[in-house]
């Protein structure tokens, strides 16, 4: 059945693969990543603005330490000038804690700005500043302490305080503004990493919904394909169902066909040999009068019976007659042999439970005869699996096999034959093994052919036994094989289904 | 018994038509013996209403026909009125038992098969001589 074949290829091709393959992968990868980038992004982008508020606190430190520092410079004077003016020891109070305090202020300032060159120049200068304006303020202070109040004026008046003063609140400025830059420049760093962040998401976020999207589509497509897939199986699965029965169908029709063509060549060939076999008869009377018929001759005629024609009716005539007769005898036993076999195909197998131990005892009692002649002992296995098949199918193939090894014992051997047999999964396979003359390698696949015998012919036989035997086991869904050794012995196996049903029918 | 009966053999062998014709004979059965190569001819000859009407028959009967199977020989004459009180003696090489059985369900009277061997052969067919020679065969009314 080409055709079915050439359908089954098709729907083998068109199942299509199910595997997840690396360009299905590939959006929820590229998702992934830029998931990661836009973590990582903001990671860096928060740790920047970390390092921006500690700039931003330092700066706040440093301005506000400086402003301390002229706070305090300027409550000094202010506190020398209101001494001066009013000579009120009071005014000597704020006095002192600017005085005393500044350097403090200052070596705090210092430490802040350590790092930074030019504030550190700065503050190198506004130390000089501030120890000067100090100085002049101390000196002030003492002169009017010591009475010397136009003293400490003219100090006043000479201006180099109100200069150094001047000069203070420059270089405070300066830090300050100094500063102030600084931490412009880095907010604008900060704001244009934020942007980015901002930008970066916003690319991210499009991107990931761009991926989604193309996963949404694949993950479609792909149950879409699994969908055509599980069709394709459904109807993979449908057509193998009618192949498989359509193939049954055939070999029946062809095992019907060959049983009818056995049946009907057998019926036509013993047609013709009813005649050959008639007639021979016939010509068998009419030998016996002929022979009457010389006999009256000879006795009234004796010249005209000469040796020849003694010889062609008394010799020549029967022997052919004979060949005819042995022939045709040999031809009708073959024929009848496949009609046996045709017969035997046709006829519907029953399965049922056979204790296959007592089948076997059963028939070495009725060949017990042949096995004392041959001193044989046939020992069966006392738990020979038991097996549900056809009964006399199976007594059949036992029979013949077992009657075989009686038949072909080495001479001069007592025999000995074994039936044994196990079980294998659903399967039994029984042997049977004996120490008779053996059979040739060259004849382990001959034997089993109809007509077809091994060996010295010295037995009575047709060759037809184990091709019947074959028959029944293949048609028991089961099959025989032979190992041998020529002068050793053979043993049968034969491997049949433990539980035999119709639907199992091979052939 | 006012006609004797008369022998239709349908039997497209003419080997086997005569050796059945010389057994029926050497078993002592004299009566006339009208033979058939063909299931068609045969079937002709007995339903002319000069034969239909007029004999006790026995019909001999062989299966394999090149025309016709005999179970439709078989089946025609058990479906006539008259023709079907003629006892029918299969006569053939098939001994397939389930054509054994369709004859007879069919309403064939003996089923013979034909043996090889001529010894048995020829008995049979004697047997059946004899047989045939002590039968009684219903008068067409």
């Amino acid at each position: 059945m080409p055709s079915t074949r050439v359908a089954t290829a098709e729907l083998l091709n068109k199942r299509p693969r199910l595997t997840l393959t690396g360009q299905r992968l590939l959006p929820v990868i590229a998702g992934f990543l830029v998931l990661l980038g836009v973590a990582a992004a903001t990671i860096w982008i928060g740790l920047s603005s970390r390092n921006y508020n500690l700039l931003v606190s330092h700066t706040l430190k440093v301005r506000s330490s400086a402003y301390l520092l002229l706070t305090l410079v300027q409550d000094a004077e202010t506190g020398q000038r209101g001494y001066l003016l009013t000579n009120d020891r009071s005014y000597l109070t704020p006095y002192h804690d600017g005085a005393d305090n500044a350097p403090a202020a200052l070596d705090d300032l210092e430490n802040l700005a350590r790092g930074n060159a030019a504030e550190m120049a700065t503050i190198g200068n506004l130390r000089t500043l501030v120890s000067a304006k100090l100085g002049e303020l101390a000196r002030t202070v003492t002169l009017n302490e010591s009475g010397d109040v136009p003293g400490a004026l003219a100090v006043v008046k000479n201006n180099s305080g109100n200069n150094y003063m001047t000069e203070i609140r420059r270089r405070v400025g300066e830090i300050q503004d100094d500063e102030t830059q600084m931490i412009g420049a880095e907010n604008a760093q900060t704001r244009v990493y934020g942007d980015m962040l901002g930008w970066f998401s916003l690319g991210g976020i499009i991107l990931v919904i761009l991926l989604g999207v193309l996963t949404i589509l694949s993950t479609r497509r792909n149950v879409l394909e699994l969908q055509g897939a599980q069709e394709a199986m459904r109807e993979t699965n449908d057509n193998l169902e009618g192949i498989v029965q359509a193939r049954i169908a055939d070999l029946q029709a062809a095992n019907e066909e060959i049983q009818r063509f056995a049946y009907i060549v057998s019926h036509d060939l013993r047609a013709p040999l009813v005649n050959v076999m008639g007639f021979t008869s016939e010509l068998e009377a009419v030998r016996t009068d002929i022979m009457d018929f010389l006999k009256e001759v000879e006795a009234r005629a004796p010249d005209l019976v000469t040796m020849d024609r003694r010889a062609a009716i008394e010799t020549d005539l029967p022997e052919a007659l004979g060949f005819i007769r042995s022939s045709t005898s040999k031809m009708d036993r073959l024929i009848n042999a496949i009609l046996k076999l045709s017969r035997e195909g046709r006829r519907v197998l029953t399965p049922q439970t056979i204790e296959l131990k007592d089948l076997v005892v059963a028939q070495r009692e009725s060949l017990s005869h042949q096995l004392a002649e041959g001193e044989a002992e046939l020992t069966v296995q006392d738990d020979l699996p038991t097996l549900v098949s056809d009964r006399l199918a199976i007594e059949q193939v036992f029979g013949n096999l077992i009657e075989n090894a009686t038949k072909y014992l080495f001479p001069g051997r007592p025999g000995r034959i074994e039936v044994r047999g196990k079980t294998i999964g659903s399967f039994v396979r029984y042997e049977i093994a004996d120490n008779g003359r053996g059979i040739d390698k060259k004849d382990f696949e001959r034997i089993f052919e109809l007509f077809r015998r091994s060996g010295e012919q010295d037995k009575p036989g047709e060759g037809i036994g184990l091709a019947h035997v074959r028959n029944l086991t293949r048609r028991l869904g089961g099959n025989i094989a032979v190992t041998s050794e020529l002068g050793k012995g053979s043993t049968f196996t034969i491997t049949l289904p433990a539980v035999f049903s119709n639907s199992d029918r091979v052939s | 018994m006012s006609h004797p009966v008369v022998i239709i053999m349908i039997e497209d062998d003419p080997g086997h038509a005569r050796l059945i014709e010389k057994n029926i004979r050497r078993a002592g059965v004299n009566n006339e013996i009208r033979h058939f190569e063909s299931g068609t001819a045969a079937l002709r000859h007995v339903f002319q209403p000069e034969v239909r009407d007029n004999g006790p028959l026995l019909v001999l009967l062989d299966l394999n026909l090149p025309d016709m199977s005999g179970t439709d020989i078989l089946e025609k004459l058990k479906a006539d009125e008259k023709l079907k009180r003629a006892p029918v003696v299969v006569l053939t090489t098939t001994d397939d038992q389930r054509e054994i059985q369709r004859c007879y369900a069919l309403g064939c009277n003996v089923y013979i098969t034909k043996p090889v061997e001529y010894e048995t052969f020829s008995q049979a067919i004697r047997q059946l001589g004899l047989f045939l020679s002590i039968m009684q065969v219903p008068e067409v009314p």
